[in-house]
């Protein structure tokens, strides 16, 4: 599903990431797990392709980085999610409309958007909330409307940036419990953290990233 | 499809992100009004110097001795000529008459003899004609048989046209000048509107939206944009021109109105630039955030 071949990424100001070499199958939950500024979101950037291998190559279903015209990129990313720490949600849209604008996009039509995006925010615990706008929602429930925005695509792998980098350890762990429950339904979720303690007991296969080198998996 | 929701973006815009919107408005507003304004005073200064020039007047003054050949000469001379636009003939009577009439005197009372000479008075259109041409003409004419002497006022005419010419560079350096402020302020408007919203264009491709799906709402708000400082201007200019016209009322006559034609005109030029200025200015965005 998910395919690194020998990718290696050079910033201008350093390394990104060096001669990584591995395979994220269907349906998996991997954590890329290290320290800040190890790699871990250059990895995701790869993956839905806002960044470009310098040598070697990422193939993602089948869209192949060496390959890939800039036209199809749009393609790939409606069938990826994506979370982010900061949420990136826009202050200026409610969250029914935030959640539909991944569905906008795709020229989903308007019946079938708001049948879906309900559905995606009552399967994160946050359909009471569809009329507010983020800046009335806590960092828990903006991130749970982030992530209803990642899955109303139904996406093949759901991939999570340190999404529990804002937020207490108790509403971290209802979200990682969130995210288990979204790959219980099939969907493979790919997640940054360099939070250990968050994941250490969980049965989560761990690619750990140092220096922009993989060094375990 | 979703043109509804892009339209509906198009036109949500203006409310989401009033500051860049108003800012963008009030530049299109201003430079449609600077170009019209512009526009209206060059073409009353330009008409004053055509209906100068199109009514100027030239004397052909004939001998005492002149025959009824040499007049139907002189006539056919000044009938064939492409640029005469009237010809009026003076009689030694008329002359009189008109001399008395301007100064007062009766010129019978006076002397006891009529002084005035007959005379051919002619209208030329100095437009399309140089001024050497019209120094020739009037050479040759004196050389016609029965024609004492030809008098213009050929300093008036030297200066007229050579302000002519001059008005005609300096407008349009003045327009071509007022024309790219304009593009330069507008292009430069949009871009910072563009910026001001760069969130909503990076969250947009982040969920799969293309090219063309980010820069639709960008386009259709621009023309909107367009629009209403088109509209803004024709209010603004037409208040502009009445207030003058007010203030001046008694002093001097301007004779200026606001022509009905520019409101088409400032909606289609604000919403060219609207159109050009946001799709340029969100493709270069695009290709840069890439």
């Amino acid at each position: 599903m998910i395919d690194f071949y020998n990718v290696t990424k050079n910033y201008g100001n350093g390394i990104g990431v060096r001669n990584l070499n591995f395979n994220i199958r269907k349906g998996e939950f991997v954590c890329v797990v290290g320290a800040s500024g190890a790699g871990k979101s250059t990895i995701l950037k790869l993956i839905y392709m806002d960044e470009f291998p310098t040598t070697g190559k990422v193939v993602v279903n089948d869209y192949d980085s060496s390959m890939i015209e800039p036209e199809s990129i749009p393609h790939l990313r409606r069938k990826v999610g994506m979370v982010f720490q900061d949420f990136r949600l826009l202050s200026d849209r409610n969250v029914f409309e935030n959640v539909g604008l991944a569905l906008e996009v795709m020229h989903v039509n308007r019946r079938e958007i708001k049948k879906r995006v309900l559905r995606a925010l009552n399967s994160v615990g946050i359909g009471h909330r569809a009329q507010y706008y983020p800046r009335e929602l806590s960092g828990g429930e903006q991130q749970r409307v982030s992530i209803a925005r990642a899955i109303v695509k139904d996406p093949f792998v759901l991939l999570a940036d340190e999404p529990t980098g804002n937020l207490d350890p108790d509403i971290a762990r209802d979200l990682l419990a969130l995210m288990q429950r979204i790959h219980e339904r099939g969907t493979a979720v790919i997640m940054a953290t360099h939070n250990y303690n968050l994941i250490k007991n969980r049965p989560f296969r761990r690619i750990r990233i140092e220096q922009g080198e993989m060094v375990d998996s | 499809m979703s043109a509804g929701f892009l339209i509906k973006e198009g036109f949500s815009g203006l409310t989401r992100a009033k500051t860049p919107s108003f800012v963008a408005i009030a530049t299109i507003a201003i430079s449609l009004t600077l170009l019209g304004g512009a526009y209206e005073i060059g073409s009353e200064v330009y008409d004053i110097f055509v209906r100068m020039q199109s009514r100027f007047e030239m004397e052909v003054f004939l001998l005492p001795s002149v025959t009824e050949h040499d007049k139907s000469e002189v006539e056919q001379r000044l009938e064939n000529h492409p640029q005469v636009t009237s010809i009026h003939y003076v009689s030694k009577e008329e002359a009189a008459r008109r001399f008395s009439k301007e100064f007062g005197e009766d010129l019978s009372e006076v002397l006891d003899y009529n002084p005035l000479p007959s005379s051919y008075r002619i209208r030329l259109d100095t437009r399309s004609i140089s001024f050497s041409q019209i120094t020739s003409l009037a050479e040759s004419l004196e050389k016609q048989g029965g024609v004492d002497e030809v008098k213009y006022r050929r300093q008036l005419l030297g200066t007229l046209q050579q302000y002519y010419t001059i008005f005609l560079a300096v407008g349009g350096i003045i327009l071509l000048v007022v024309l790219g402020a304009a593009v330069f302020l507008i292009s430069n408007t949009i871009k910072l509107s563009i910026f001001a919203k760069r969130e909503v264009i990076e969250i947009m491709r982040l969920v799969g939206a293309t090219d063309r799906f980010v820069k639709t709402p960008f386009v259709i708000e621009g023309v909107v944009h367009g629009a209403i400082g088109a509209l803004i201007a024709s209010v603004l200019l037409l208040v502009i021109i009445r207030g003058t016209n007010f203030l001046l009322t008694g002093i001097v006559n301007t004779g200026i109105d606001m022509e009905i034609w520019l409101v088409p005109a400032f909606l289609g030029v604000g919403m060219m630039f609207g159109f050009i200025g946001s799709m340029r200015s969100v493709r270069l965005f695009l290709d840069r955030t890439r």
